[in-house]
């Protein structure tokens, strides 16, 4: 196409070709003659050209003609050999071989892909991509709150796990921490519990916003608090800092914190909290998705007279103080992505594009 | 599979298009004699444009027996024209892969083996300088020869060389009759000025 657009930008046609060729090769129609010697007229060093091309070919013609060495018959062993070395791969190469045009696919994935983890690298490193914490290691997430419920051997266990309707991400989480009170080690529902012991129990709903990119600010985020009384049921709840925004969608698992036994003083933190704070990563307190701020306050809240309401605000504060934190490490970033799921899967895919590369090649002999 | 065909050697005559197409069809049934009878037809030609494309009589002469091998097994994919023209591009296609394996591995020499032409010029005039300087004409030519692209290559060869038509040259590259005059072209030209270069082996016609 590039030689057509050329020779059209210099004069020459696809009939001045024929003409050429006609005439070189001696068989040159009258026409065909007159058009070469217009070109001549206009270009007389085309004239030596084809001069010396019609002696090249006369070189040529008296070449003579080659004569097979030997006979190339075929056998049916031959065949069966050809077709023994065709195997599955070789056949898969031959799609990939250098005429074709899926020749350089593999190597074309493999770059692709390759870029693609520099370019998300690069963005984790400039800060412009964000490890989205809804699928990262950072959120707190059911399997997790199992984790902490069957290594405290009941102690701490999930006693519900709900989907809002309107919330179509939002796990909450509700996690028991009982105190061992002599006499009450048979009880293993909070519940049952709460009954037996006749002792207030504080759960403390914390929804944590994860500081979004739309609540910059940790006012924003949604946070709620919610006190139980003893029989179970409700007994106050408070949205203690912010309101629960429009974008709940986009917020994170939450935590809710259960405190059974009007005991539980700030004495008692050891004995619980560093079970679970070895159960929590630091990725999930740096998070802003448990923090050990709304633990201490959740548990350690004056809860003697009223237990549910300082837990649950102790809780709340604790974390409004993660989703501040949250919302702060996540101000001005761009975008937020499931980041080094994404740089794995790609790196892998690179890998695999290069060992198919190099598996056709070796396939095909090369 | 027994043939109903009797078997024929090298110096049977041509086979007529009847005959071709008689045989393709019992090929296609699996009758080796019949498709090696095809093969005593054509393999002069397929070796002769595999050899002066690939410049390696050994390697010339495992892609030939590879194409013959690869034309029994695709013959069903024969789907008629000219039938030497179909077996041109399967020889082609495998030269080319051979090309492009040796342009991978510079490494690889095959200068030793290289086909000069003048092993096969003809020259009548019994005259030993004339017989020299067609040695050296031919060791130019198929140096300039070798310098072409293999697409331009393999045209010259089949047309200037071994003398097809446009046509079978084109079934044979799977390309046009336009892209193959295009070809010759731009080769012939690249060519004449390839010779040039050493113009004292040149016939006088040829000289500048």
């Amino acid at each position: 196409m590039i030689f057509r657009v050329l020779n059209r930008l210099i004069g020459r046609t696809d009939s001045s070709l024929d003409a050429v060729n006609a005439y070189v090769e001696g068989n040159a129609s009258p026409d065909e003659i007159k058009l070469i010697e217009q070109m001549v007229r206009e270009n007389p060093a085309l004239e030596k050209d084809l001069t010396t091309q019609r002696s090249l070919l006369q070189v040529l013609d008296r070449v003579d003609n080659i004569e097979a060495p030997r006979s190339f018959a075929v056998t049916p062993e031959m065949v069966a050999a050809a077709e023994r070395s065709e195997s599955r791969l070789s056949r898969l190469a031959e799609l990939f071989a250098p005429q074709r045009k899926l020749a350089l696919a593999p190597a074309v994935i493999a770059g692709i892909t390759a870029l693609g983890v520099a370019l998300l690298t690069l963005g984790d490193i400039t800060g412009v991509v964000d490890q989205n914490r809804l699928s990262g290691e950072g959120s707190f997430t059911t399997t997790k709150a199992a984790e902490i419920g069957r290594q405290t051997e009941g102690r701490v266990s999930i006693i519900e796990r709900e989907s809002e309707s309107s919330v179509a991400d939002d796990v909450i989480v509700t996690v028991v921490v009982e105190k061992q009170v002599a006499g009450d080690s048979g009880s293993d529902g909070s519940t049952e519990m709460a009954a037996s012991t006749d002792a207030p129990v504080a759960t403390a709903l914390v929804s944590e916003a994860q500081a979004p990119v739309v609540a910059p600010e940790s006012e924003d985020s949604s946070l709620a608090a919610k006190a139980v009384a003893p029989d179970g049921e409700p007994e106050a709840d408070a949205d203690v800092i912010g309101e629960q925004p429009p974008s709940i969608a986009a917020a994170p698992p939450a935590l809710v914190v259960e405190v059974d036994g009007d005991s539980l003083t700030e004495n008692d933190i050891p004995a619980v909290a560093p079970e679970i704070s070895e159960l929590v990563s630091p990725d999930d307190l740096e998070a802003g998705t448990v923090t050990t701020s709304s633990l201490g306050y959740g548990v350690g809240g004056e809860i003697a007279d009223g237990a549910a309401d300082g837990a649950a605000l102790g809780a709340a504060e604790g974390a409004a103080a993660g989703a501040a934190d949250g919302a702060a490490s996540n101000e001005g970033k761009g975008i937020s992505l499931p980041l080094w799921q994404l740089q794995i899967a790609l790196a892998a895919l690179a890998i695999a594009a290069i060992g198919a590369w190099a598996g056709l090649r070796r396939a095909r002999g090369e | 599979m027994a043939s109903s065909i009797e078997p024929l050697n090298d110096t049977d005559s041509i086979l007529t298009s009847f005959d071709e197409q008689r045989l393709i069809q019992l090929t296609r049934d699996g009758d080796y004699d019949a498709f090696n009878r095809l093969v005593i037809e054509y393999q002069g030609a397929v070796f002769a444009v595999v050899l002066r494309t690939v410049r390696n009589r050994a390697a010339a002469e495992d892609i030939t027996q590879d194409a013959f091998i690869s034309a029994f097994r695709k013959i069903s994919s024969y789907r008629g024209g000219i039938f030497r023209a179909w077996l041109f591009r399967i020889a082609k296609n495998a030269s080319l892969d051979y090309l492009r394996k040796q342009a991978r591995r510079p490494e690889t020499s095959i200068d030793e083996d290289i086909v000069y032409f003048s092993e096969t010029v003809k020259d009548d005039s019994q005259d030993p300088l004339a017989d020299a300087l067609n040695a050296e004409l031919a060791r130019l030519i198929e140096h300039c020869l070798g310098g072409l692209s293999e697409d331009h290559r393999f045209a010259m060869v089949m047309v200037d060389v071994e003398g097809y038509q446009y046509d079978e040259a084109a079934e044979s590259i799977g390309v046009s009759i336009g892209t193959v005059k295009s070809r010759l072209n731009r080769a012939r030209a690249r060519m004449s000025d390839c010779v040039q270069q050493d113009p004292e082996l040149l016939p006088v016609a040829m000289r500048l």
